[in-house]
């Protein structure tokens, strides 16, 4: 008996330095910052499909837009798989596939380029978690402890093409709560956001006006 | 450690003439295998062809082996882990190789060159090990024949490229040749940390607990539990990780949830699928048709390894090796993995007698490793 409790004792002695010296070493490598993990956070929430719906004001008229991202098997055969899709008052969609924006409307016409800054001023896709990714990895957005009508608040502050963006997360859970979005020649936009889960029908019910 | 290394020279030394000859031999047979691989680098950066990989092969004439994998195994030694939700990220790539990437880039190397370095003298170790660990279970002529299969395989260009499959390798070997002497404690610290670099060395417990069974009626009760935690020494290595980044990412499933997001999902009818997505993704990348030719080549290699003897142990692990990646519902990078098993290289060598057959095996492999070598720019290991 003595000698199976010698030998156990031995064995996890054995396994247990490794795995605590496994975990030391490991400790080497640098761990992310509670900023990085608060970006990342907030990623995690935009990672499924989504919508947003915001009502924003430009020089030139309020525009209501509904704001997805996820993979919306729309278009025909095509799958936009990771694609932010922005639909602007039931006239047409800007598609952001990558970085890469895409505009459609059914009259064929070209769309106006303030498409672009409509987008991100909607937080679409400034809001994708890609975006917060690349933030959370170069280490150029800011993370600052903020409140938002008396709560208190992690303020992300990211810059886009042509807007910078402040997004508004719980700061336990890192929920998005609220963006606030500002182009280069002043105009502001700030609103509350709601993120559920798109199913295929709903994707299609927005997106009935402008696919083919 | 250091009295094992020694006992490992001196039996080189009583069973081949002398140590030195034995390890200028394996010496020999890497500088062949790593010459072709080098060399065949250099001319793709040179001249091509360039592939995907068009923008990385600009930046040195070794470039092509720091590629892929690579890149991110790098990443991680700079700026250590973070999860990405629902994109490629890095917690997929286990953390004793960029930890050595790390300490070497301290003595003033960069990154690609601590790669390049790490890489290739662990792959000179592994040679050395896996050459005392084959004659130790098959005989002297048959571990010349393994051995130097195992240098220039088609697929071992891998060895030299910064990843950890010819570290892994090392530890893998160097495990098994200790616990064959008795030396578990040595056994138990190369089992551990091989898991910290790559999670099929979790199968090195059951070549070592067929060890520790074998010589149970040698064991006194100290070395029984120095057995005992040998065998179990791999799954603690691995539990070092999940553990590390539930301290890091506040997530100790990081691991998993990357994996997901690089295409790898277990499930039980994950073969099925890997069989369905073959069309698909053959037409994508040739890479799946390679791992599959890979996966097909592996069984009949491991049967023939089970005809030539091979411990149980050995074949149940590389059997694991090759099959359990199927589950994930994909054939990709088998081919890499493949290359942790040794019996494969065992039972390829127990189909060669004759002198002819061996020279044959070694051109063909040679020519197959110059080829291999420069798709890498077209398809990932």
């Amino acid at each position: 008996m003595r000698a199976v409790l010698v030998s156990l004792s031995l064995a996890a002695l054995v396994a247990g330095g490794i795995a605590g010296g496994g975990l030391a070493v490991e400790s080497a490598l640098p761990s992310p910052t509670a900023t990085e993990l608060a970006k990342v956070g907030a990623a995690n929430w935009f990672v499924h499909d989504r919508l947003v719906e915001a009502t924003l004001g430009t020089s030139r008229r309020p525009v209501r837009a509904q704001c997805m991202s996820g993979s919306l098997p729309v278009f025909g055969h095509r799958r936009l798989s990771g694609a932010d899709v922005l639909v602007l008052n039931g006239r047409g969609a800007a598609i952001d596939v990558r970085g890469r924006v895409q505009l459609v409307t059914r009259a064929r016409e070209r769309p106006p380029e303030w498409w672009v800054a409509e987008m991100e001023l909607v937080g679409c896709p400034g809001l994708d978690a890609a975006v917060l990714e690349a933030a959370a990895r170069d280490r150029s957005a800011r993370v600052d402890s903020s409140s938002l009508a008396g709560s208190p608040m992690l303020a992300i502050r990211l810059s886009k093409r042509l807007t910078g963006l402040t997004i508004y997360v719980r700061p336990r859970t890192f929920e998005p709560v609220a963006v606030a979005a500002r182009t280069a020649n002043g105009i502001t936009n700030r609103w509350r956001i709601t993120l559920e889960r798109l199913t295929r029908a709903d994707a299609h019910a927005i997106l009935g006006g402008v696919s083919r | 450690l250091t009295e094992y290394v020694g006992e490992l020279w001196s039996v080189s030394a009583t069973r081949d003439g002398s140590a030195a000859t034995a390890w200028w031999w394996v010496i020999g047979w890497w500088l062949i295998g790593r010459a072709i691989v080098f060399v065949t680098a250099i001319i793709v950066a040179a001249v091509g062809p360039v592939g995907y990989l068009r923008s990385e092969l600009a930046h040195g004439p070794l470039s092509l082996l720091n590629s892929w994998d690579g890149r991110w195994y790098q990443h991680v030694a700079a700026a250590g882990y973070l999860l990405v939700p629902g994109r490629q990220s890095d917690p997929a790539f286990f953390p004793l190789y960029p930890l050595l990437l790390r300490a070497t880039h301290e003595f003033g190397l960069g990154f690609p060159a601590a790669g390049l370095l790490i890489s290739n003298a662990a792959f000179l170790a592994a040679l050395v090990g896996f050459y005392d660990l084959t004659r130790l279970h098959l005989g002297s002529a048959f571990a010349r024949r393994a051995t130097r299969y195992l240098a220039v395989f088609p697929l071992g260009y891998v060895f030299s490229m910064t990843y950890p499959e010819s570290l892994v390798l090392a530890l893998t070997v160097f495990a098994a040749t200790a616990a064959l002497r008795g030396r578990w404690l040595p056994a138990a610290l190369c089992a551990g940390s091989a898991a910290l670099a790559r999670p099929e060395a979790l199968l090195i417990a059951l070549p070592l607990a067929e060890i520790a069974w074998r010589t149970r009626d040698s064991l006194t009760p100290r070395t029984r539990g120095l057995a005992l935690g040998a065998v179990l020494a791999p799954a603690a290595g691995l539990a070092a990780y999940p553990l590390y980044l539930a301290r890091a990412l506040h997530d100790p499933l990081a691991w998993n949830h990357a994996e997901q997001v690089w295409g790898r999902r277990f499930t039980p009818l994950g073969v099925v699928h890997a069989v369905q997505n073959l069309p698909t993704q053959s037409a994508q990348s040739y890479a799946v048709v390679r791992d599959l030719a890979a996966v097909l080549l592996y069984l009949a290699l491991l049967a023939a390894a089970h005809r030539a003897r091979v411990p149980t142990g050995w074949l149940l692990a590389g059997t694991v090796i090759v099959i359990l990646p199927i589950f994930s519902g994909t054939f990709e990078s088998i081919g890499r993995f493949g290359l942790l098993a040794p019996p494969i290289f065992w039972g390829l060598a127990s189909l060669v007698r004759r002198t002819r057959a061996d020279r044959m095996i070694l051109a063909l492999s040679m020519v197959l490793l110059v080829a291999a070598t420069v798709t890498v720019p077209f398809m990932f290991p």
